[in-house]
């Protein structure tokens, strides 16, 4: 039991790295952690559209953007571990009276990240992973910096309607990440209004939802 | 039909609008220099109704742009991607988006020594787009290896003519060279094609790989296009499909195909290390008889047979395409081979030979 959840935390570890190679490939960095929960939910919940497994098959609905316990636990690793380095952090206040918050950003320690990115990409299936992470941090990074939090509050089966708030999100822990998960079913609908003789790629359906995410968060 | 609950908070409107206004995205999929050179394509062609003036404009992309534009004196240009600021005369380094842009401070007053000058800050690695201003149409080339490597220049249609049967045989060969010796076509972790070389063994689907790599190497050429593999037809699912995207009549977005490329890659092996046993005269027959269906399937305006052939001795085009010109000239298929090497040494004797006239 031990050994596997050690090896999920490895697992979710060298994801993290990934995600942030990927971002800052794309200029998506330093992002804030808010952001990158965000961003890490769009990871567990489009990763099917390229036949991957989510890191985290569900997520407890709160009000505003998702939070993966997880997560920000092996973020907090990568930060001791000096492969990921905190580069802002200041005090948030917030104008309806609710508690100030410590809002950190984060990038990449690159330099030292080089032979860990070079061992995950020796790994069968995570070239496919690299493709997936790139192509959707590109399009993440189209939504301005500022909603780039809150654009997984639109997402679809984050907004879903019948889930309320401190319900569970579930699009793949109990049910299928494929046809019980809205924002997979959103992508896979695109194919529906494509032109005649026009089958759309993964990368297609992807950067389709991204734009609808766009749409949605900037109103 | 998927019920509406089935999207979650998401409408099927919306689904449908999306995809009505936005349409399919040009460069997803892409590698990071194809989407560059798609997007700084769609800048020049911006620039282009603007009026924009000068002699040059090179853009230079970083996946590493906090780092690299600390190499060179620079001044922030947060607005780049809109299209409104100059680029003639500017030489830029950007984030892949373009969102993030900084015009490096150079003076320079040749071509050549903007160049070196590229290459002795460090910067002759990175991808870059030159666009030359001094004609009627802005001329761009694309050095996906960077600078450092001008040879390796693919050329980029900036105009809204159709695709000469010229720039594609430019595409073909340009791509070719890429992937001629199993070295440089590992190189920008591109998909790998073979699994041993040096005993002719493929990689699985060979045919495959080279067809996700073509599709990408065509999309930064032809920007203005959408570049599709695995186009479906009544008679199959053609290989590469260049379309352009049009308005009909009525004001409805249509897409015209305007070349139609079928793949056939050679073998003498299979990727389990075997002797193949496949007939490769009828093989590129079939190739045939599978782009003249598929062009009359699509309704391209040109296709094409590319053959990428790895077996081990070159034997030529003729011995090759000999039983198939008559057919391939009565239905207008354009018929491409390139050779790949099984090693950087094999390529170098042969470009020895030739130079002595010994082959």
């Amino acid at each position: 039991m031990a050994a596997a959840s050690e090896h999920h935390s490895l697992f979710v570890r060298a994801k993290l790295v990934q995600m942030f190679d990927a971002l800052e490939r794309v200029d998506g960095t330093p992002i804030e952690a808010a952001a990158f929960h965000s961003f890490a939910f769009f990871v567990n919940v489009l990763s099917p559209l390229w036949d991957l497994h989510p890191f985290e098959g569900s997520v407890l609905k709160e009000h505003g953007s998702p939070f993966f316990p997880a997560v920000q636990r092996e973020l907090d690793a990568l930060i001791g571990d000096r492969l990921v380095k905190v580069t802002d952090l200041s005090l948030s206040t917030s104008s309806t009276g609710d508690e100030p918050k410590l809002v950190a950003s984060f990038t990449l320690e690159r330099s030292k990240c080089v032979e860990l990115l070079a061992s995950i990409r020796a790994l069968p299936d995570e070239r496919q992973s690299e493709g997936f992470l790139l192509e959707l941090a590109d399009a993440f990074v189209s939504i301005r910096p500022e909603l780039r939090d809150d654009v997984a509050v639109v997402d679809a089966a984050y907004s879903d309607p019948s889930i309320a708030e401190g319900r569970i999100v579930d699009f793949a822990e109990w049910v299928s990440s494929t046809n019980d998960n809205a924002s997979w079913r959103v992508a896979q609908e695109f194919q529906r209004f494509a032109p005649d003789n026009v089958s759309l790629s993964r990368a297609e359906k992807l950067v389709m939802y991204m734009r609808l995410m766009k749409r949605r968060v900037h109103g | 039909m998927a019920e509406a609950s089935t999207f979650g908070g998401v409408s099927l409107d919306e689904i449908g609008n999306l995809a009505e206004t936005e349409g399919v995205p040009g460069a997803a999929g892409g590698s990071l220099p194809t989407k560059f050179a798609r997007r700084v394509s769609n800048l020049i062609t911006s620039r282009c109704s603007k009026g924009e003036s000068g002699s040059y404009t090179l853009s230079l992309l970083s996946e590493d742009l906090s780092n690299t534009k600390a190499l060179c004196d620079h001044v922030e240009q947060p607005l780049l991607d809109h299209g409104n600021d100059p680029v003639g005369d500017h030489v830029f380094i950007t984030s892949v988006t373009l969102t993030s842009a900084f015009q490096l401070k150079l003076e320079w007053d040749s071509i050549d020594k903007l160049f070196s000058f590229i290459g002795e800050r460090g910067l002759g690695d990175l991808p870059a787009i030159v666009v030359d201003w001094r004609s009627d149409q802005p001329v761009g080339k694309f050095y996906r290896s960077g600078l450092n490597e001008r040879e390796a220049a693919d050329a980029i249609l900036f105009d809204d003519v159709p695709i000469s049967t010229e720039a594609v045989l430019e595409a073909l060969k340009n791509f070719r060279e890429k992937i001629k010796t199993p070295s440089i076509s590992i190189e920008s972790h591109g998909k790998r094609i073979w699994q041993e070389a040096g005993k002719g063994i493929p990689e699985n689907r060979p045919e495959e790989c080279i067809q996700g790599r073509l599709v990408d190497a065509l999309s930064a050429v032809f920007c203005g296009y959408n570049v599709r593999a695995e186009t479906p037809t009544e008679e199959g699912r053609a290989d590469v499909a260049i379309y352009k995207k049009t308005l009909s009549v009525n004001g409805v977005t249509a897409f015209v195909c305007e070349w139609l490329l079928e793949l056939k890659a050679l073998c003498d092996m299979t990727s389990s290390g075997k002797i193949s046993t496949a007939n490769h005269t009828q093989a590129i027959e079939d190739g045939l008889y599978q782009a003249i269906a598929y062009k009359s399937n699509l309704g391209a305006l040109k296709g094409a047979l590319c053959c990428f052939d790895m077996r081990s001795s070159d034997l030529g085009d003729e011995a090759c395409f000999q039983h198939i010109l008559g057919d391939a000239r009565e239905n207008e298929i354009l018929l491409w081979r390139g050779f790949l090497y099984r090693s950087a040494k094999a390529a170098r004797d042969i470009r020895k030979f030739s130079a002595t006239g010994t082959e």
